[in-house]
């Protein structure tokens, strides 16, 4: 019978190995996705994923949101951190790295039929703006919670989301 | 093509207005076709959002990620055990020294306690060198054990070296 979240959190914190892995199982592919997008390559997506999951089996889940998405906020900040280091392989791509391409051709008037990856919506886009639409556009977070998980002012928040959609809008038009 | 109730729309897009602002930018979209064209847009970048594929985790690095966060755990808990050790190894170099009766001639401490007037005014604790010699090899010793043990833990394991 499998475990909710806040049982395998339980489970962790009492040192069991099998529960750690449950939950690289649960999560890691969905964290690798998101931190594939935020640093644009699969080395240091894995480090970010590997440095949340190690982050997260120390720190204190209160269940105010769903696990994934306090992983996900442990992740955008982790992404912030690795960016000040120095080094940091920018544009690398990994042997093994499988970013999808998009799924139809890349030209307008297409509709949401041919699926952007998330990759390539973020891709011209600074961390800042990425990490705000991530917490936004896929884990659904109000202003006021982006602020809290990234430590910036609520004003910031809506400035980095408004700028980095503009830039999308002009970028993708044909799709929307 | 601009208004300067954009961000208002923004905020109705991730409904972050109050109900009565709600009802006023309802009213607003109604006779501006830029705010209704960026809503639409806004609509449809999150729908993009929705569906977008995800870059895939390959086995070979989930398997990678496992191994390695189990040898970050590790590390952790030997760190935790070393900084144990250390206390440990302080507090009973600290006893050692500072013992009152070690090797039976009294020990490195003297207690000298100031009573002038009614009431004790000042108690004053000094930390003498010992004066027998014979209980120093032992604490060299141990310190030397304690050491050559926490060498050995720090040269143990291998956290984020493991990407072949």
């Amino acid at each position: 019978m499998s475990v909710d979240d806040a049982e395998l959190l339980k489970q962790i914190g009492r040192g069991d190995p099998a529960a750690s892995r449950e939950l690289l199982q649960r999560h890691g592919a969905y964290l690798y996705g998101v931190a594939h997008a935020l640093v644009g390559n699969a080395a240091d997506a894995e480090d970010l994923v590997q440095e949340t999951l190690v982050g997260a089996l120390g720190g204190t889940f209160r269940g105010e949101s769903s696990l994934r998405t306090w992983l996900v906020r442990i992740l955008t900040n982790q992404a912030g951190m690795l960016r000040r280091r120095p080094h940091r392989r920018a544009g690398h791509v990994g042997l093994d790295d499988e970013t999808p391409s998009p799924t139809g051709p890349a030209t307008p008037g297409s509709g949401v039929e041919a699926k952007l990856d998330l990759n390539t919506m973020l891709a011209a886009l600074s961390l800042d703006h990425r990490q705000v639409l991530v917490l936004r556009e896929l884990e659904g977070l109000s202003y006021e919670e982006i602020a809290k998980a990234l430590h910036i002012p609520r004003g910031t928040v809506e400035s980095r989301l408004h700028r980095a959609r503009d830039e999308l809008r002009k970028k993708f038009k044909g799709y929307l | 093509m601009s208004c300067d109730r954009f961000a208002q729309v923004h905020a109705y897009h991730d409904d972050a207005l109050a109900p009565s602002d709600r009802v006023a930018i309802e009213n607003h979209l109604e006779e501006c076709a830029d705010c209704r064209a960026l809503l639409s847009d806004l609509c449809g970048l999150s729908n993009l959002f929705a569906v977008a594929p995800l870059a895939v985790l390959s086995p070979a690095a989930m398997a990678r990620l496992s191994r390695n966060i189990r040898a970050a755990r590790d590390q952790g808990i030997l760190r935790i055990t070393s900084w144990l050790t250390a206390a440990a190894a302080a507090v009973l170099i600290g006893a050692l020294l500072l013992w009152p009766d070690r090797a039976g001639n009294g020990g490195g401490t003297t207690i000298a306690t100031a009573t002038n007037g009614p009431a004790p005014a000042l108690e004053m604790v000094a930390v003498m060198p010992p004066e027998s010699e014979e209980a120093v090899p032992e604490v060299v010793t141990l310190a030397q054990w304690m050491a050559n043990d926490l060498s050995y833990s720090a040269g143990m394991g291998n956290v984020g070296g493991d990407r072949q």
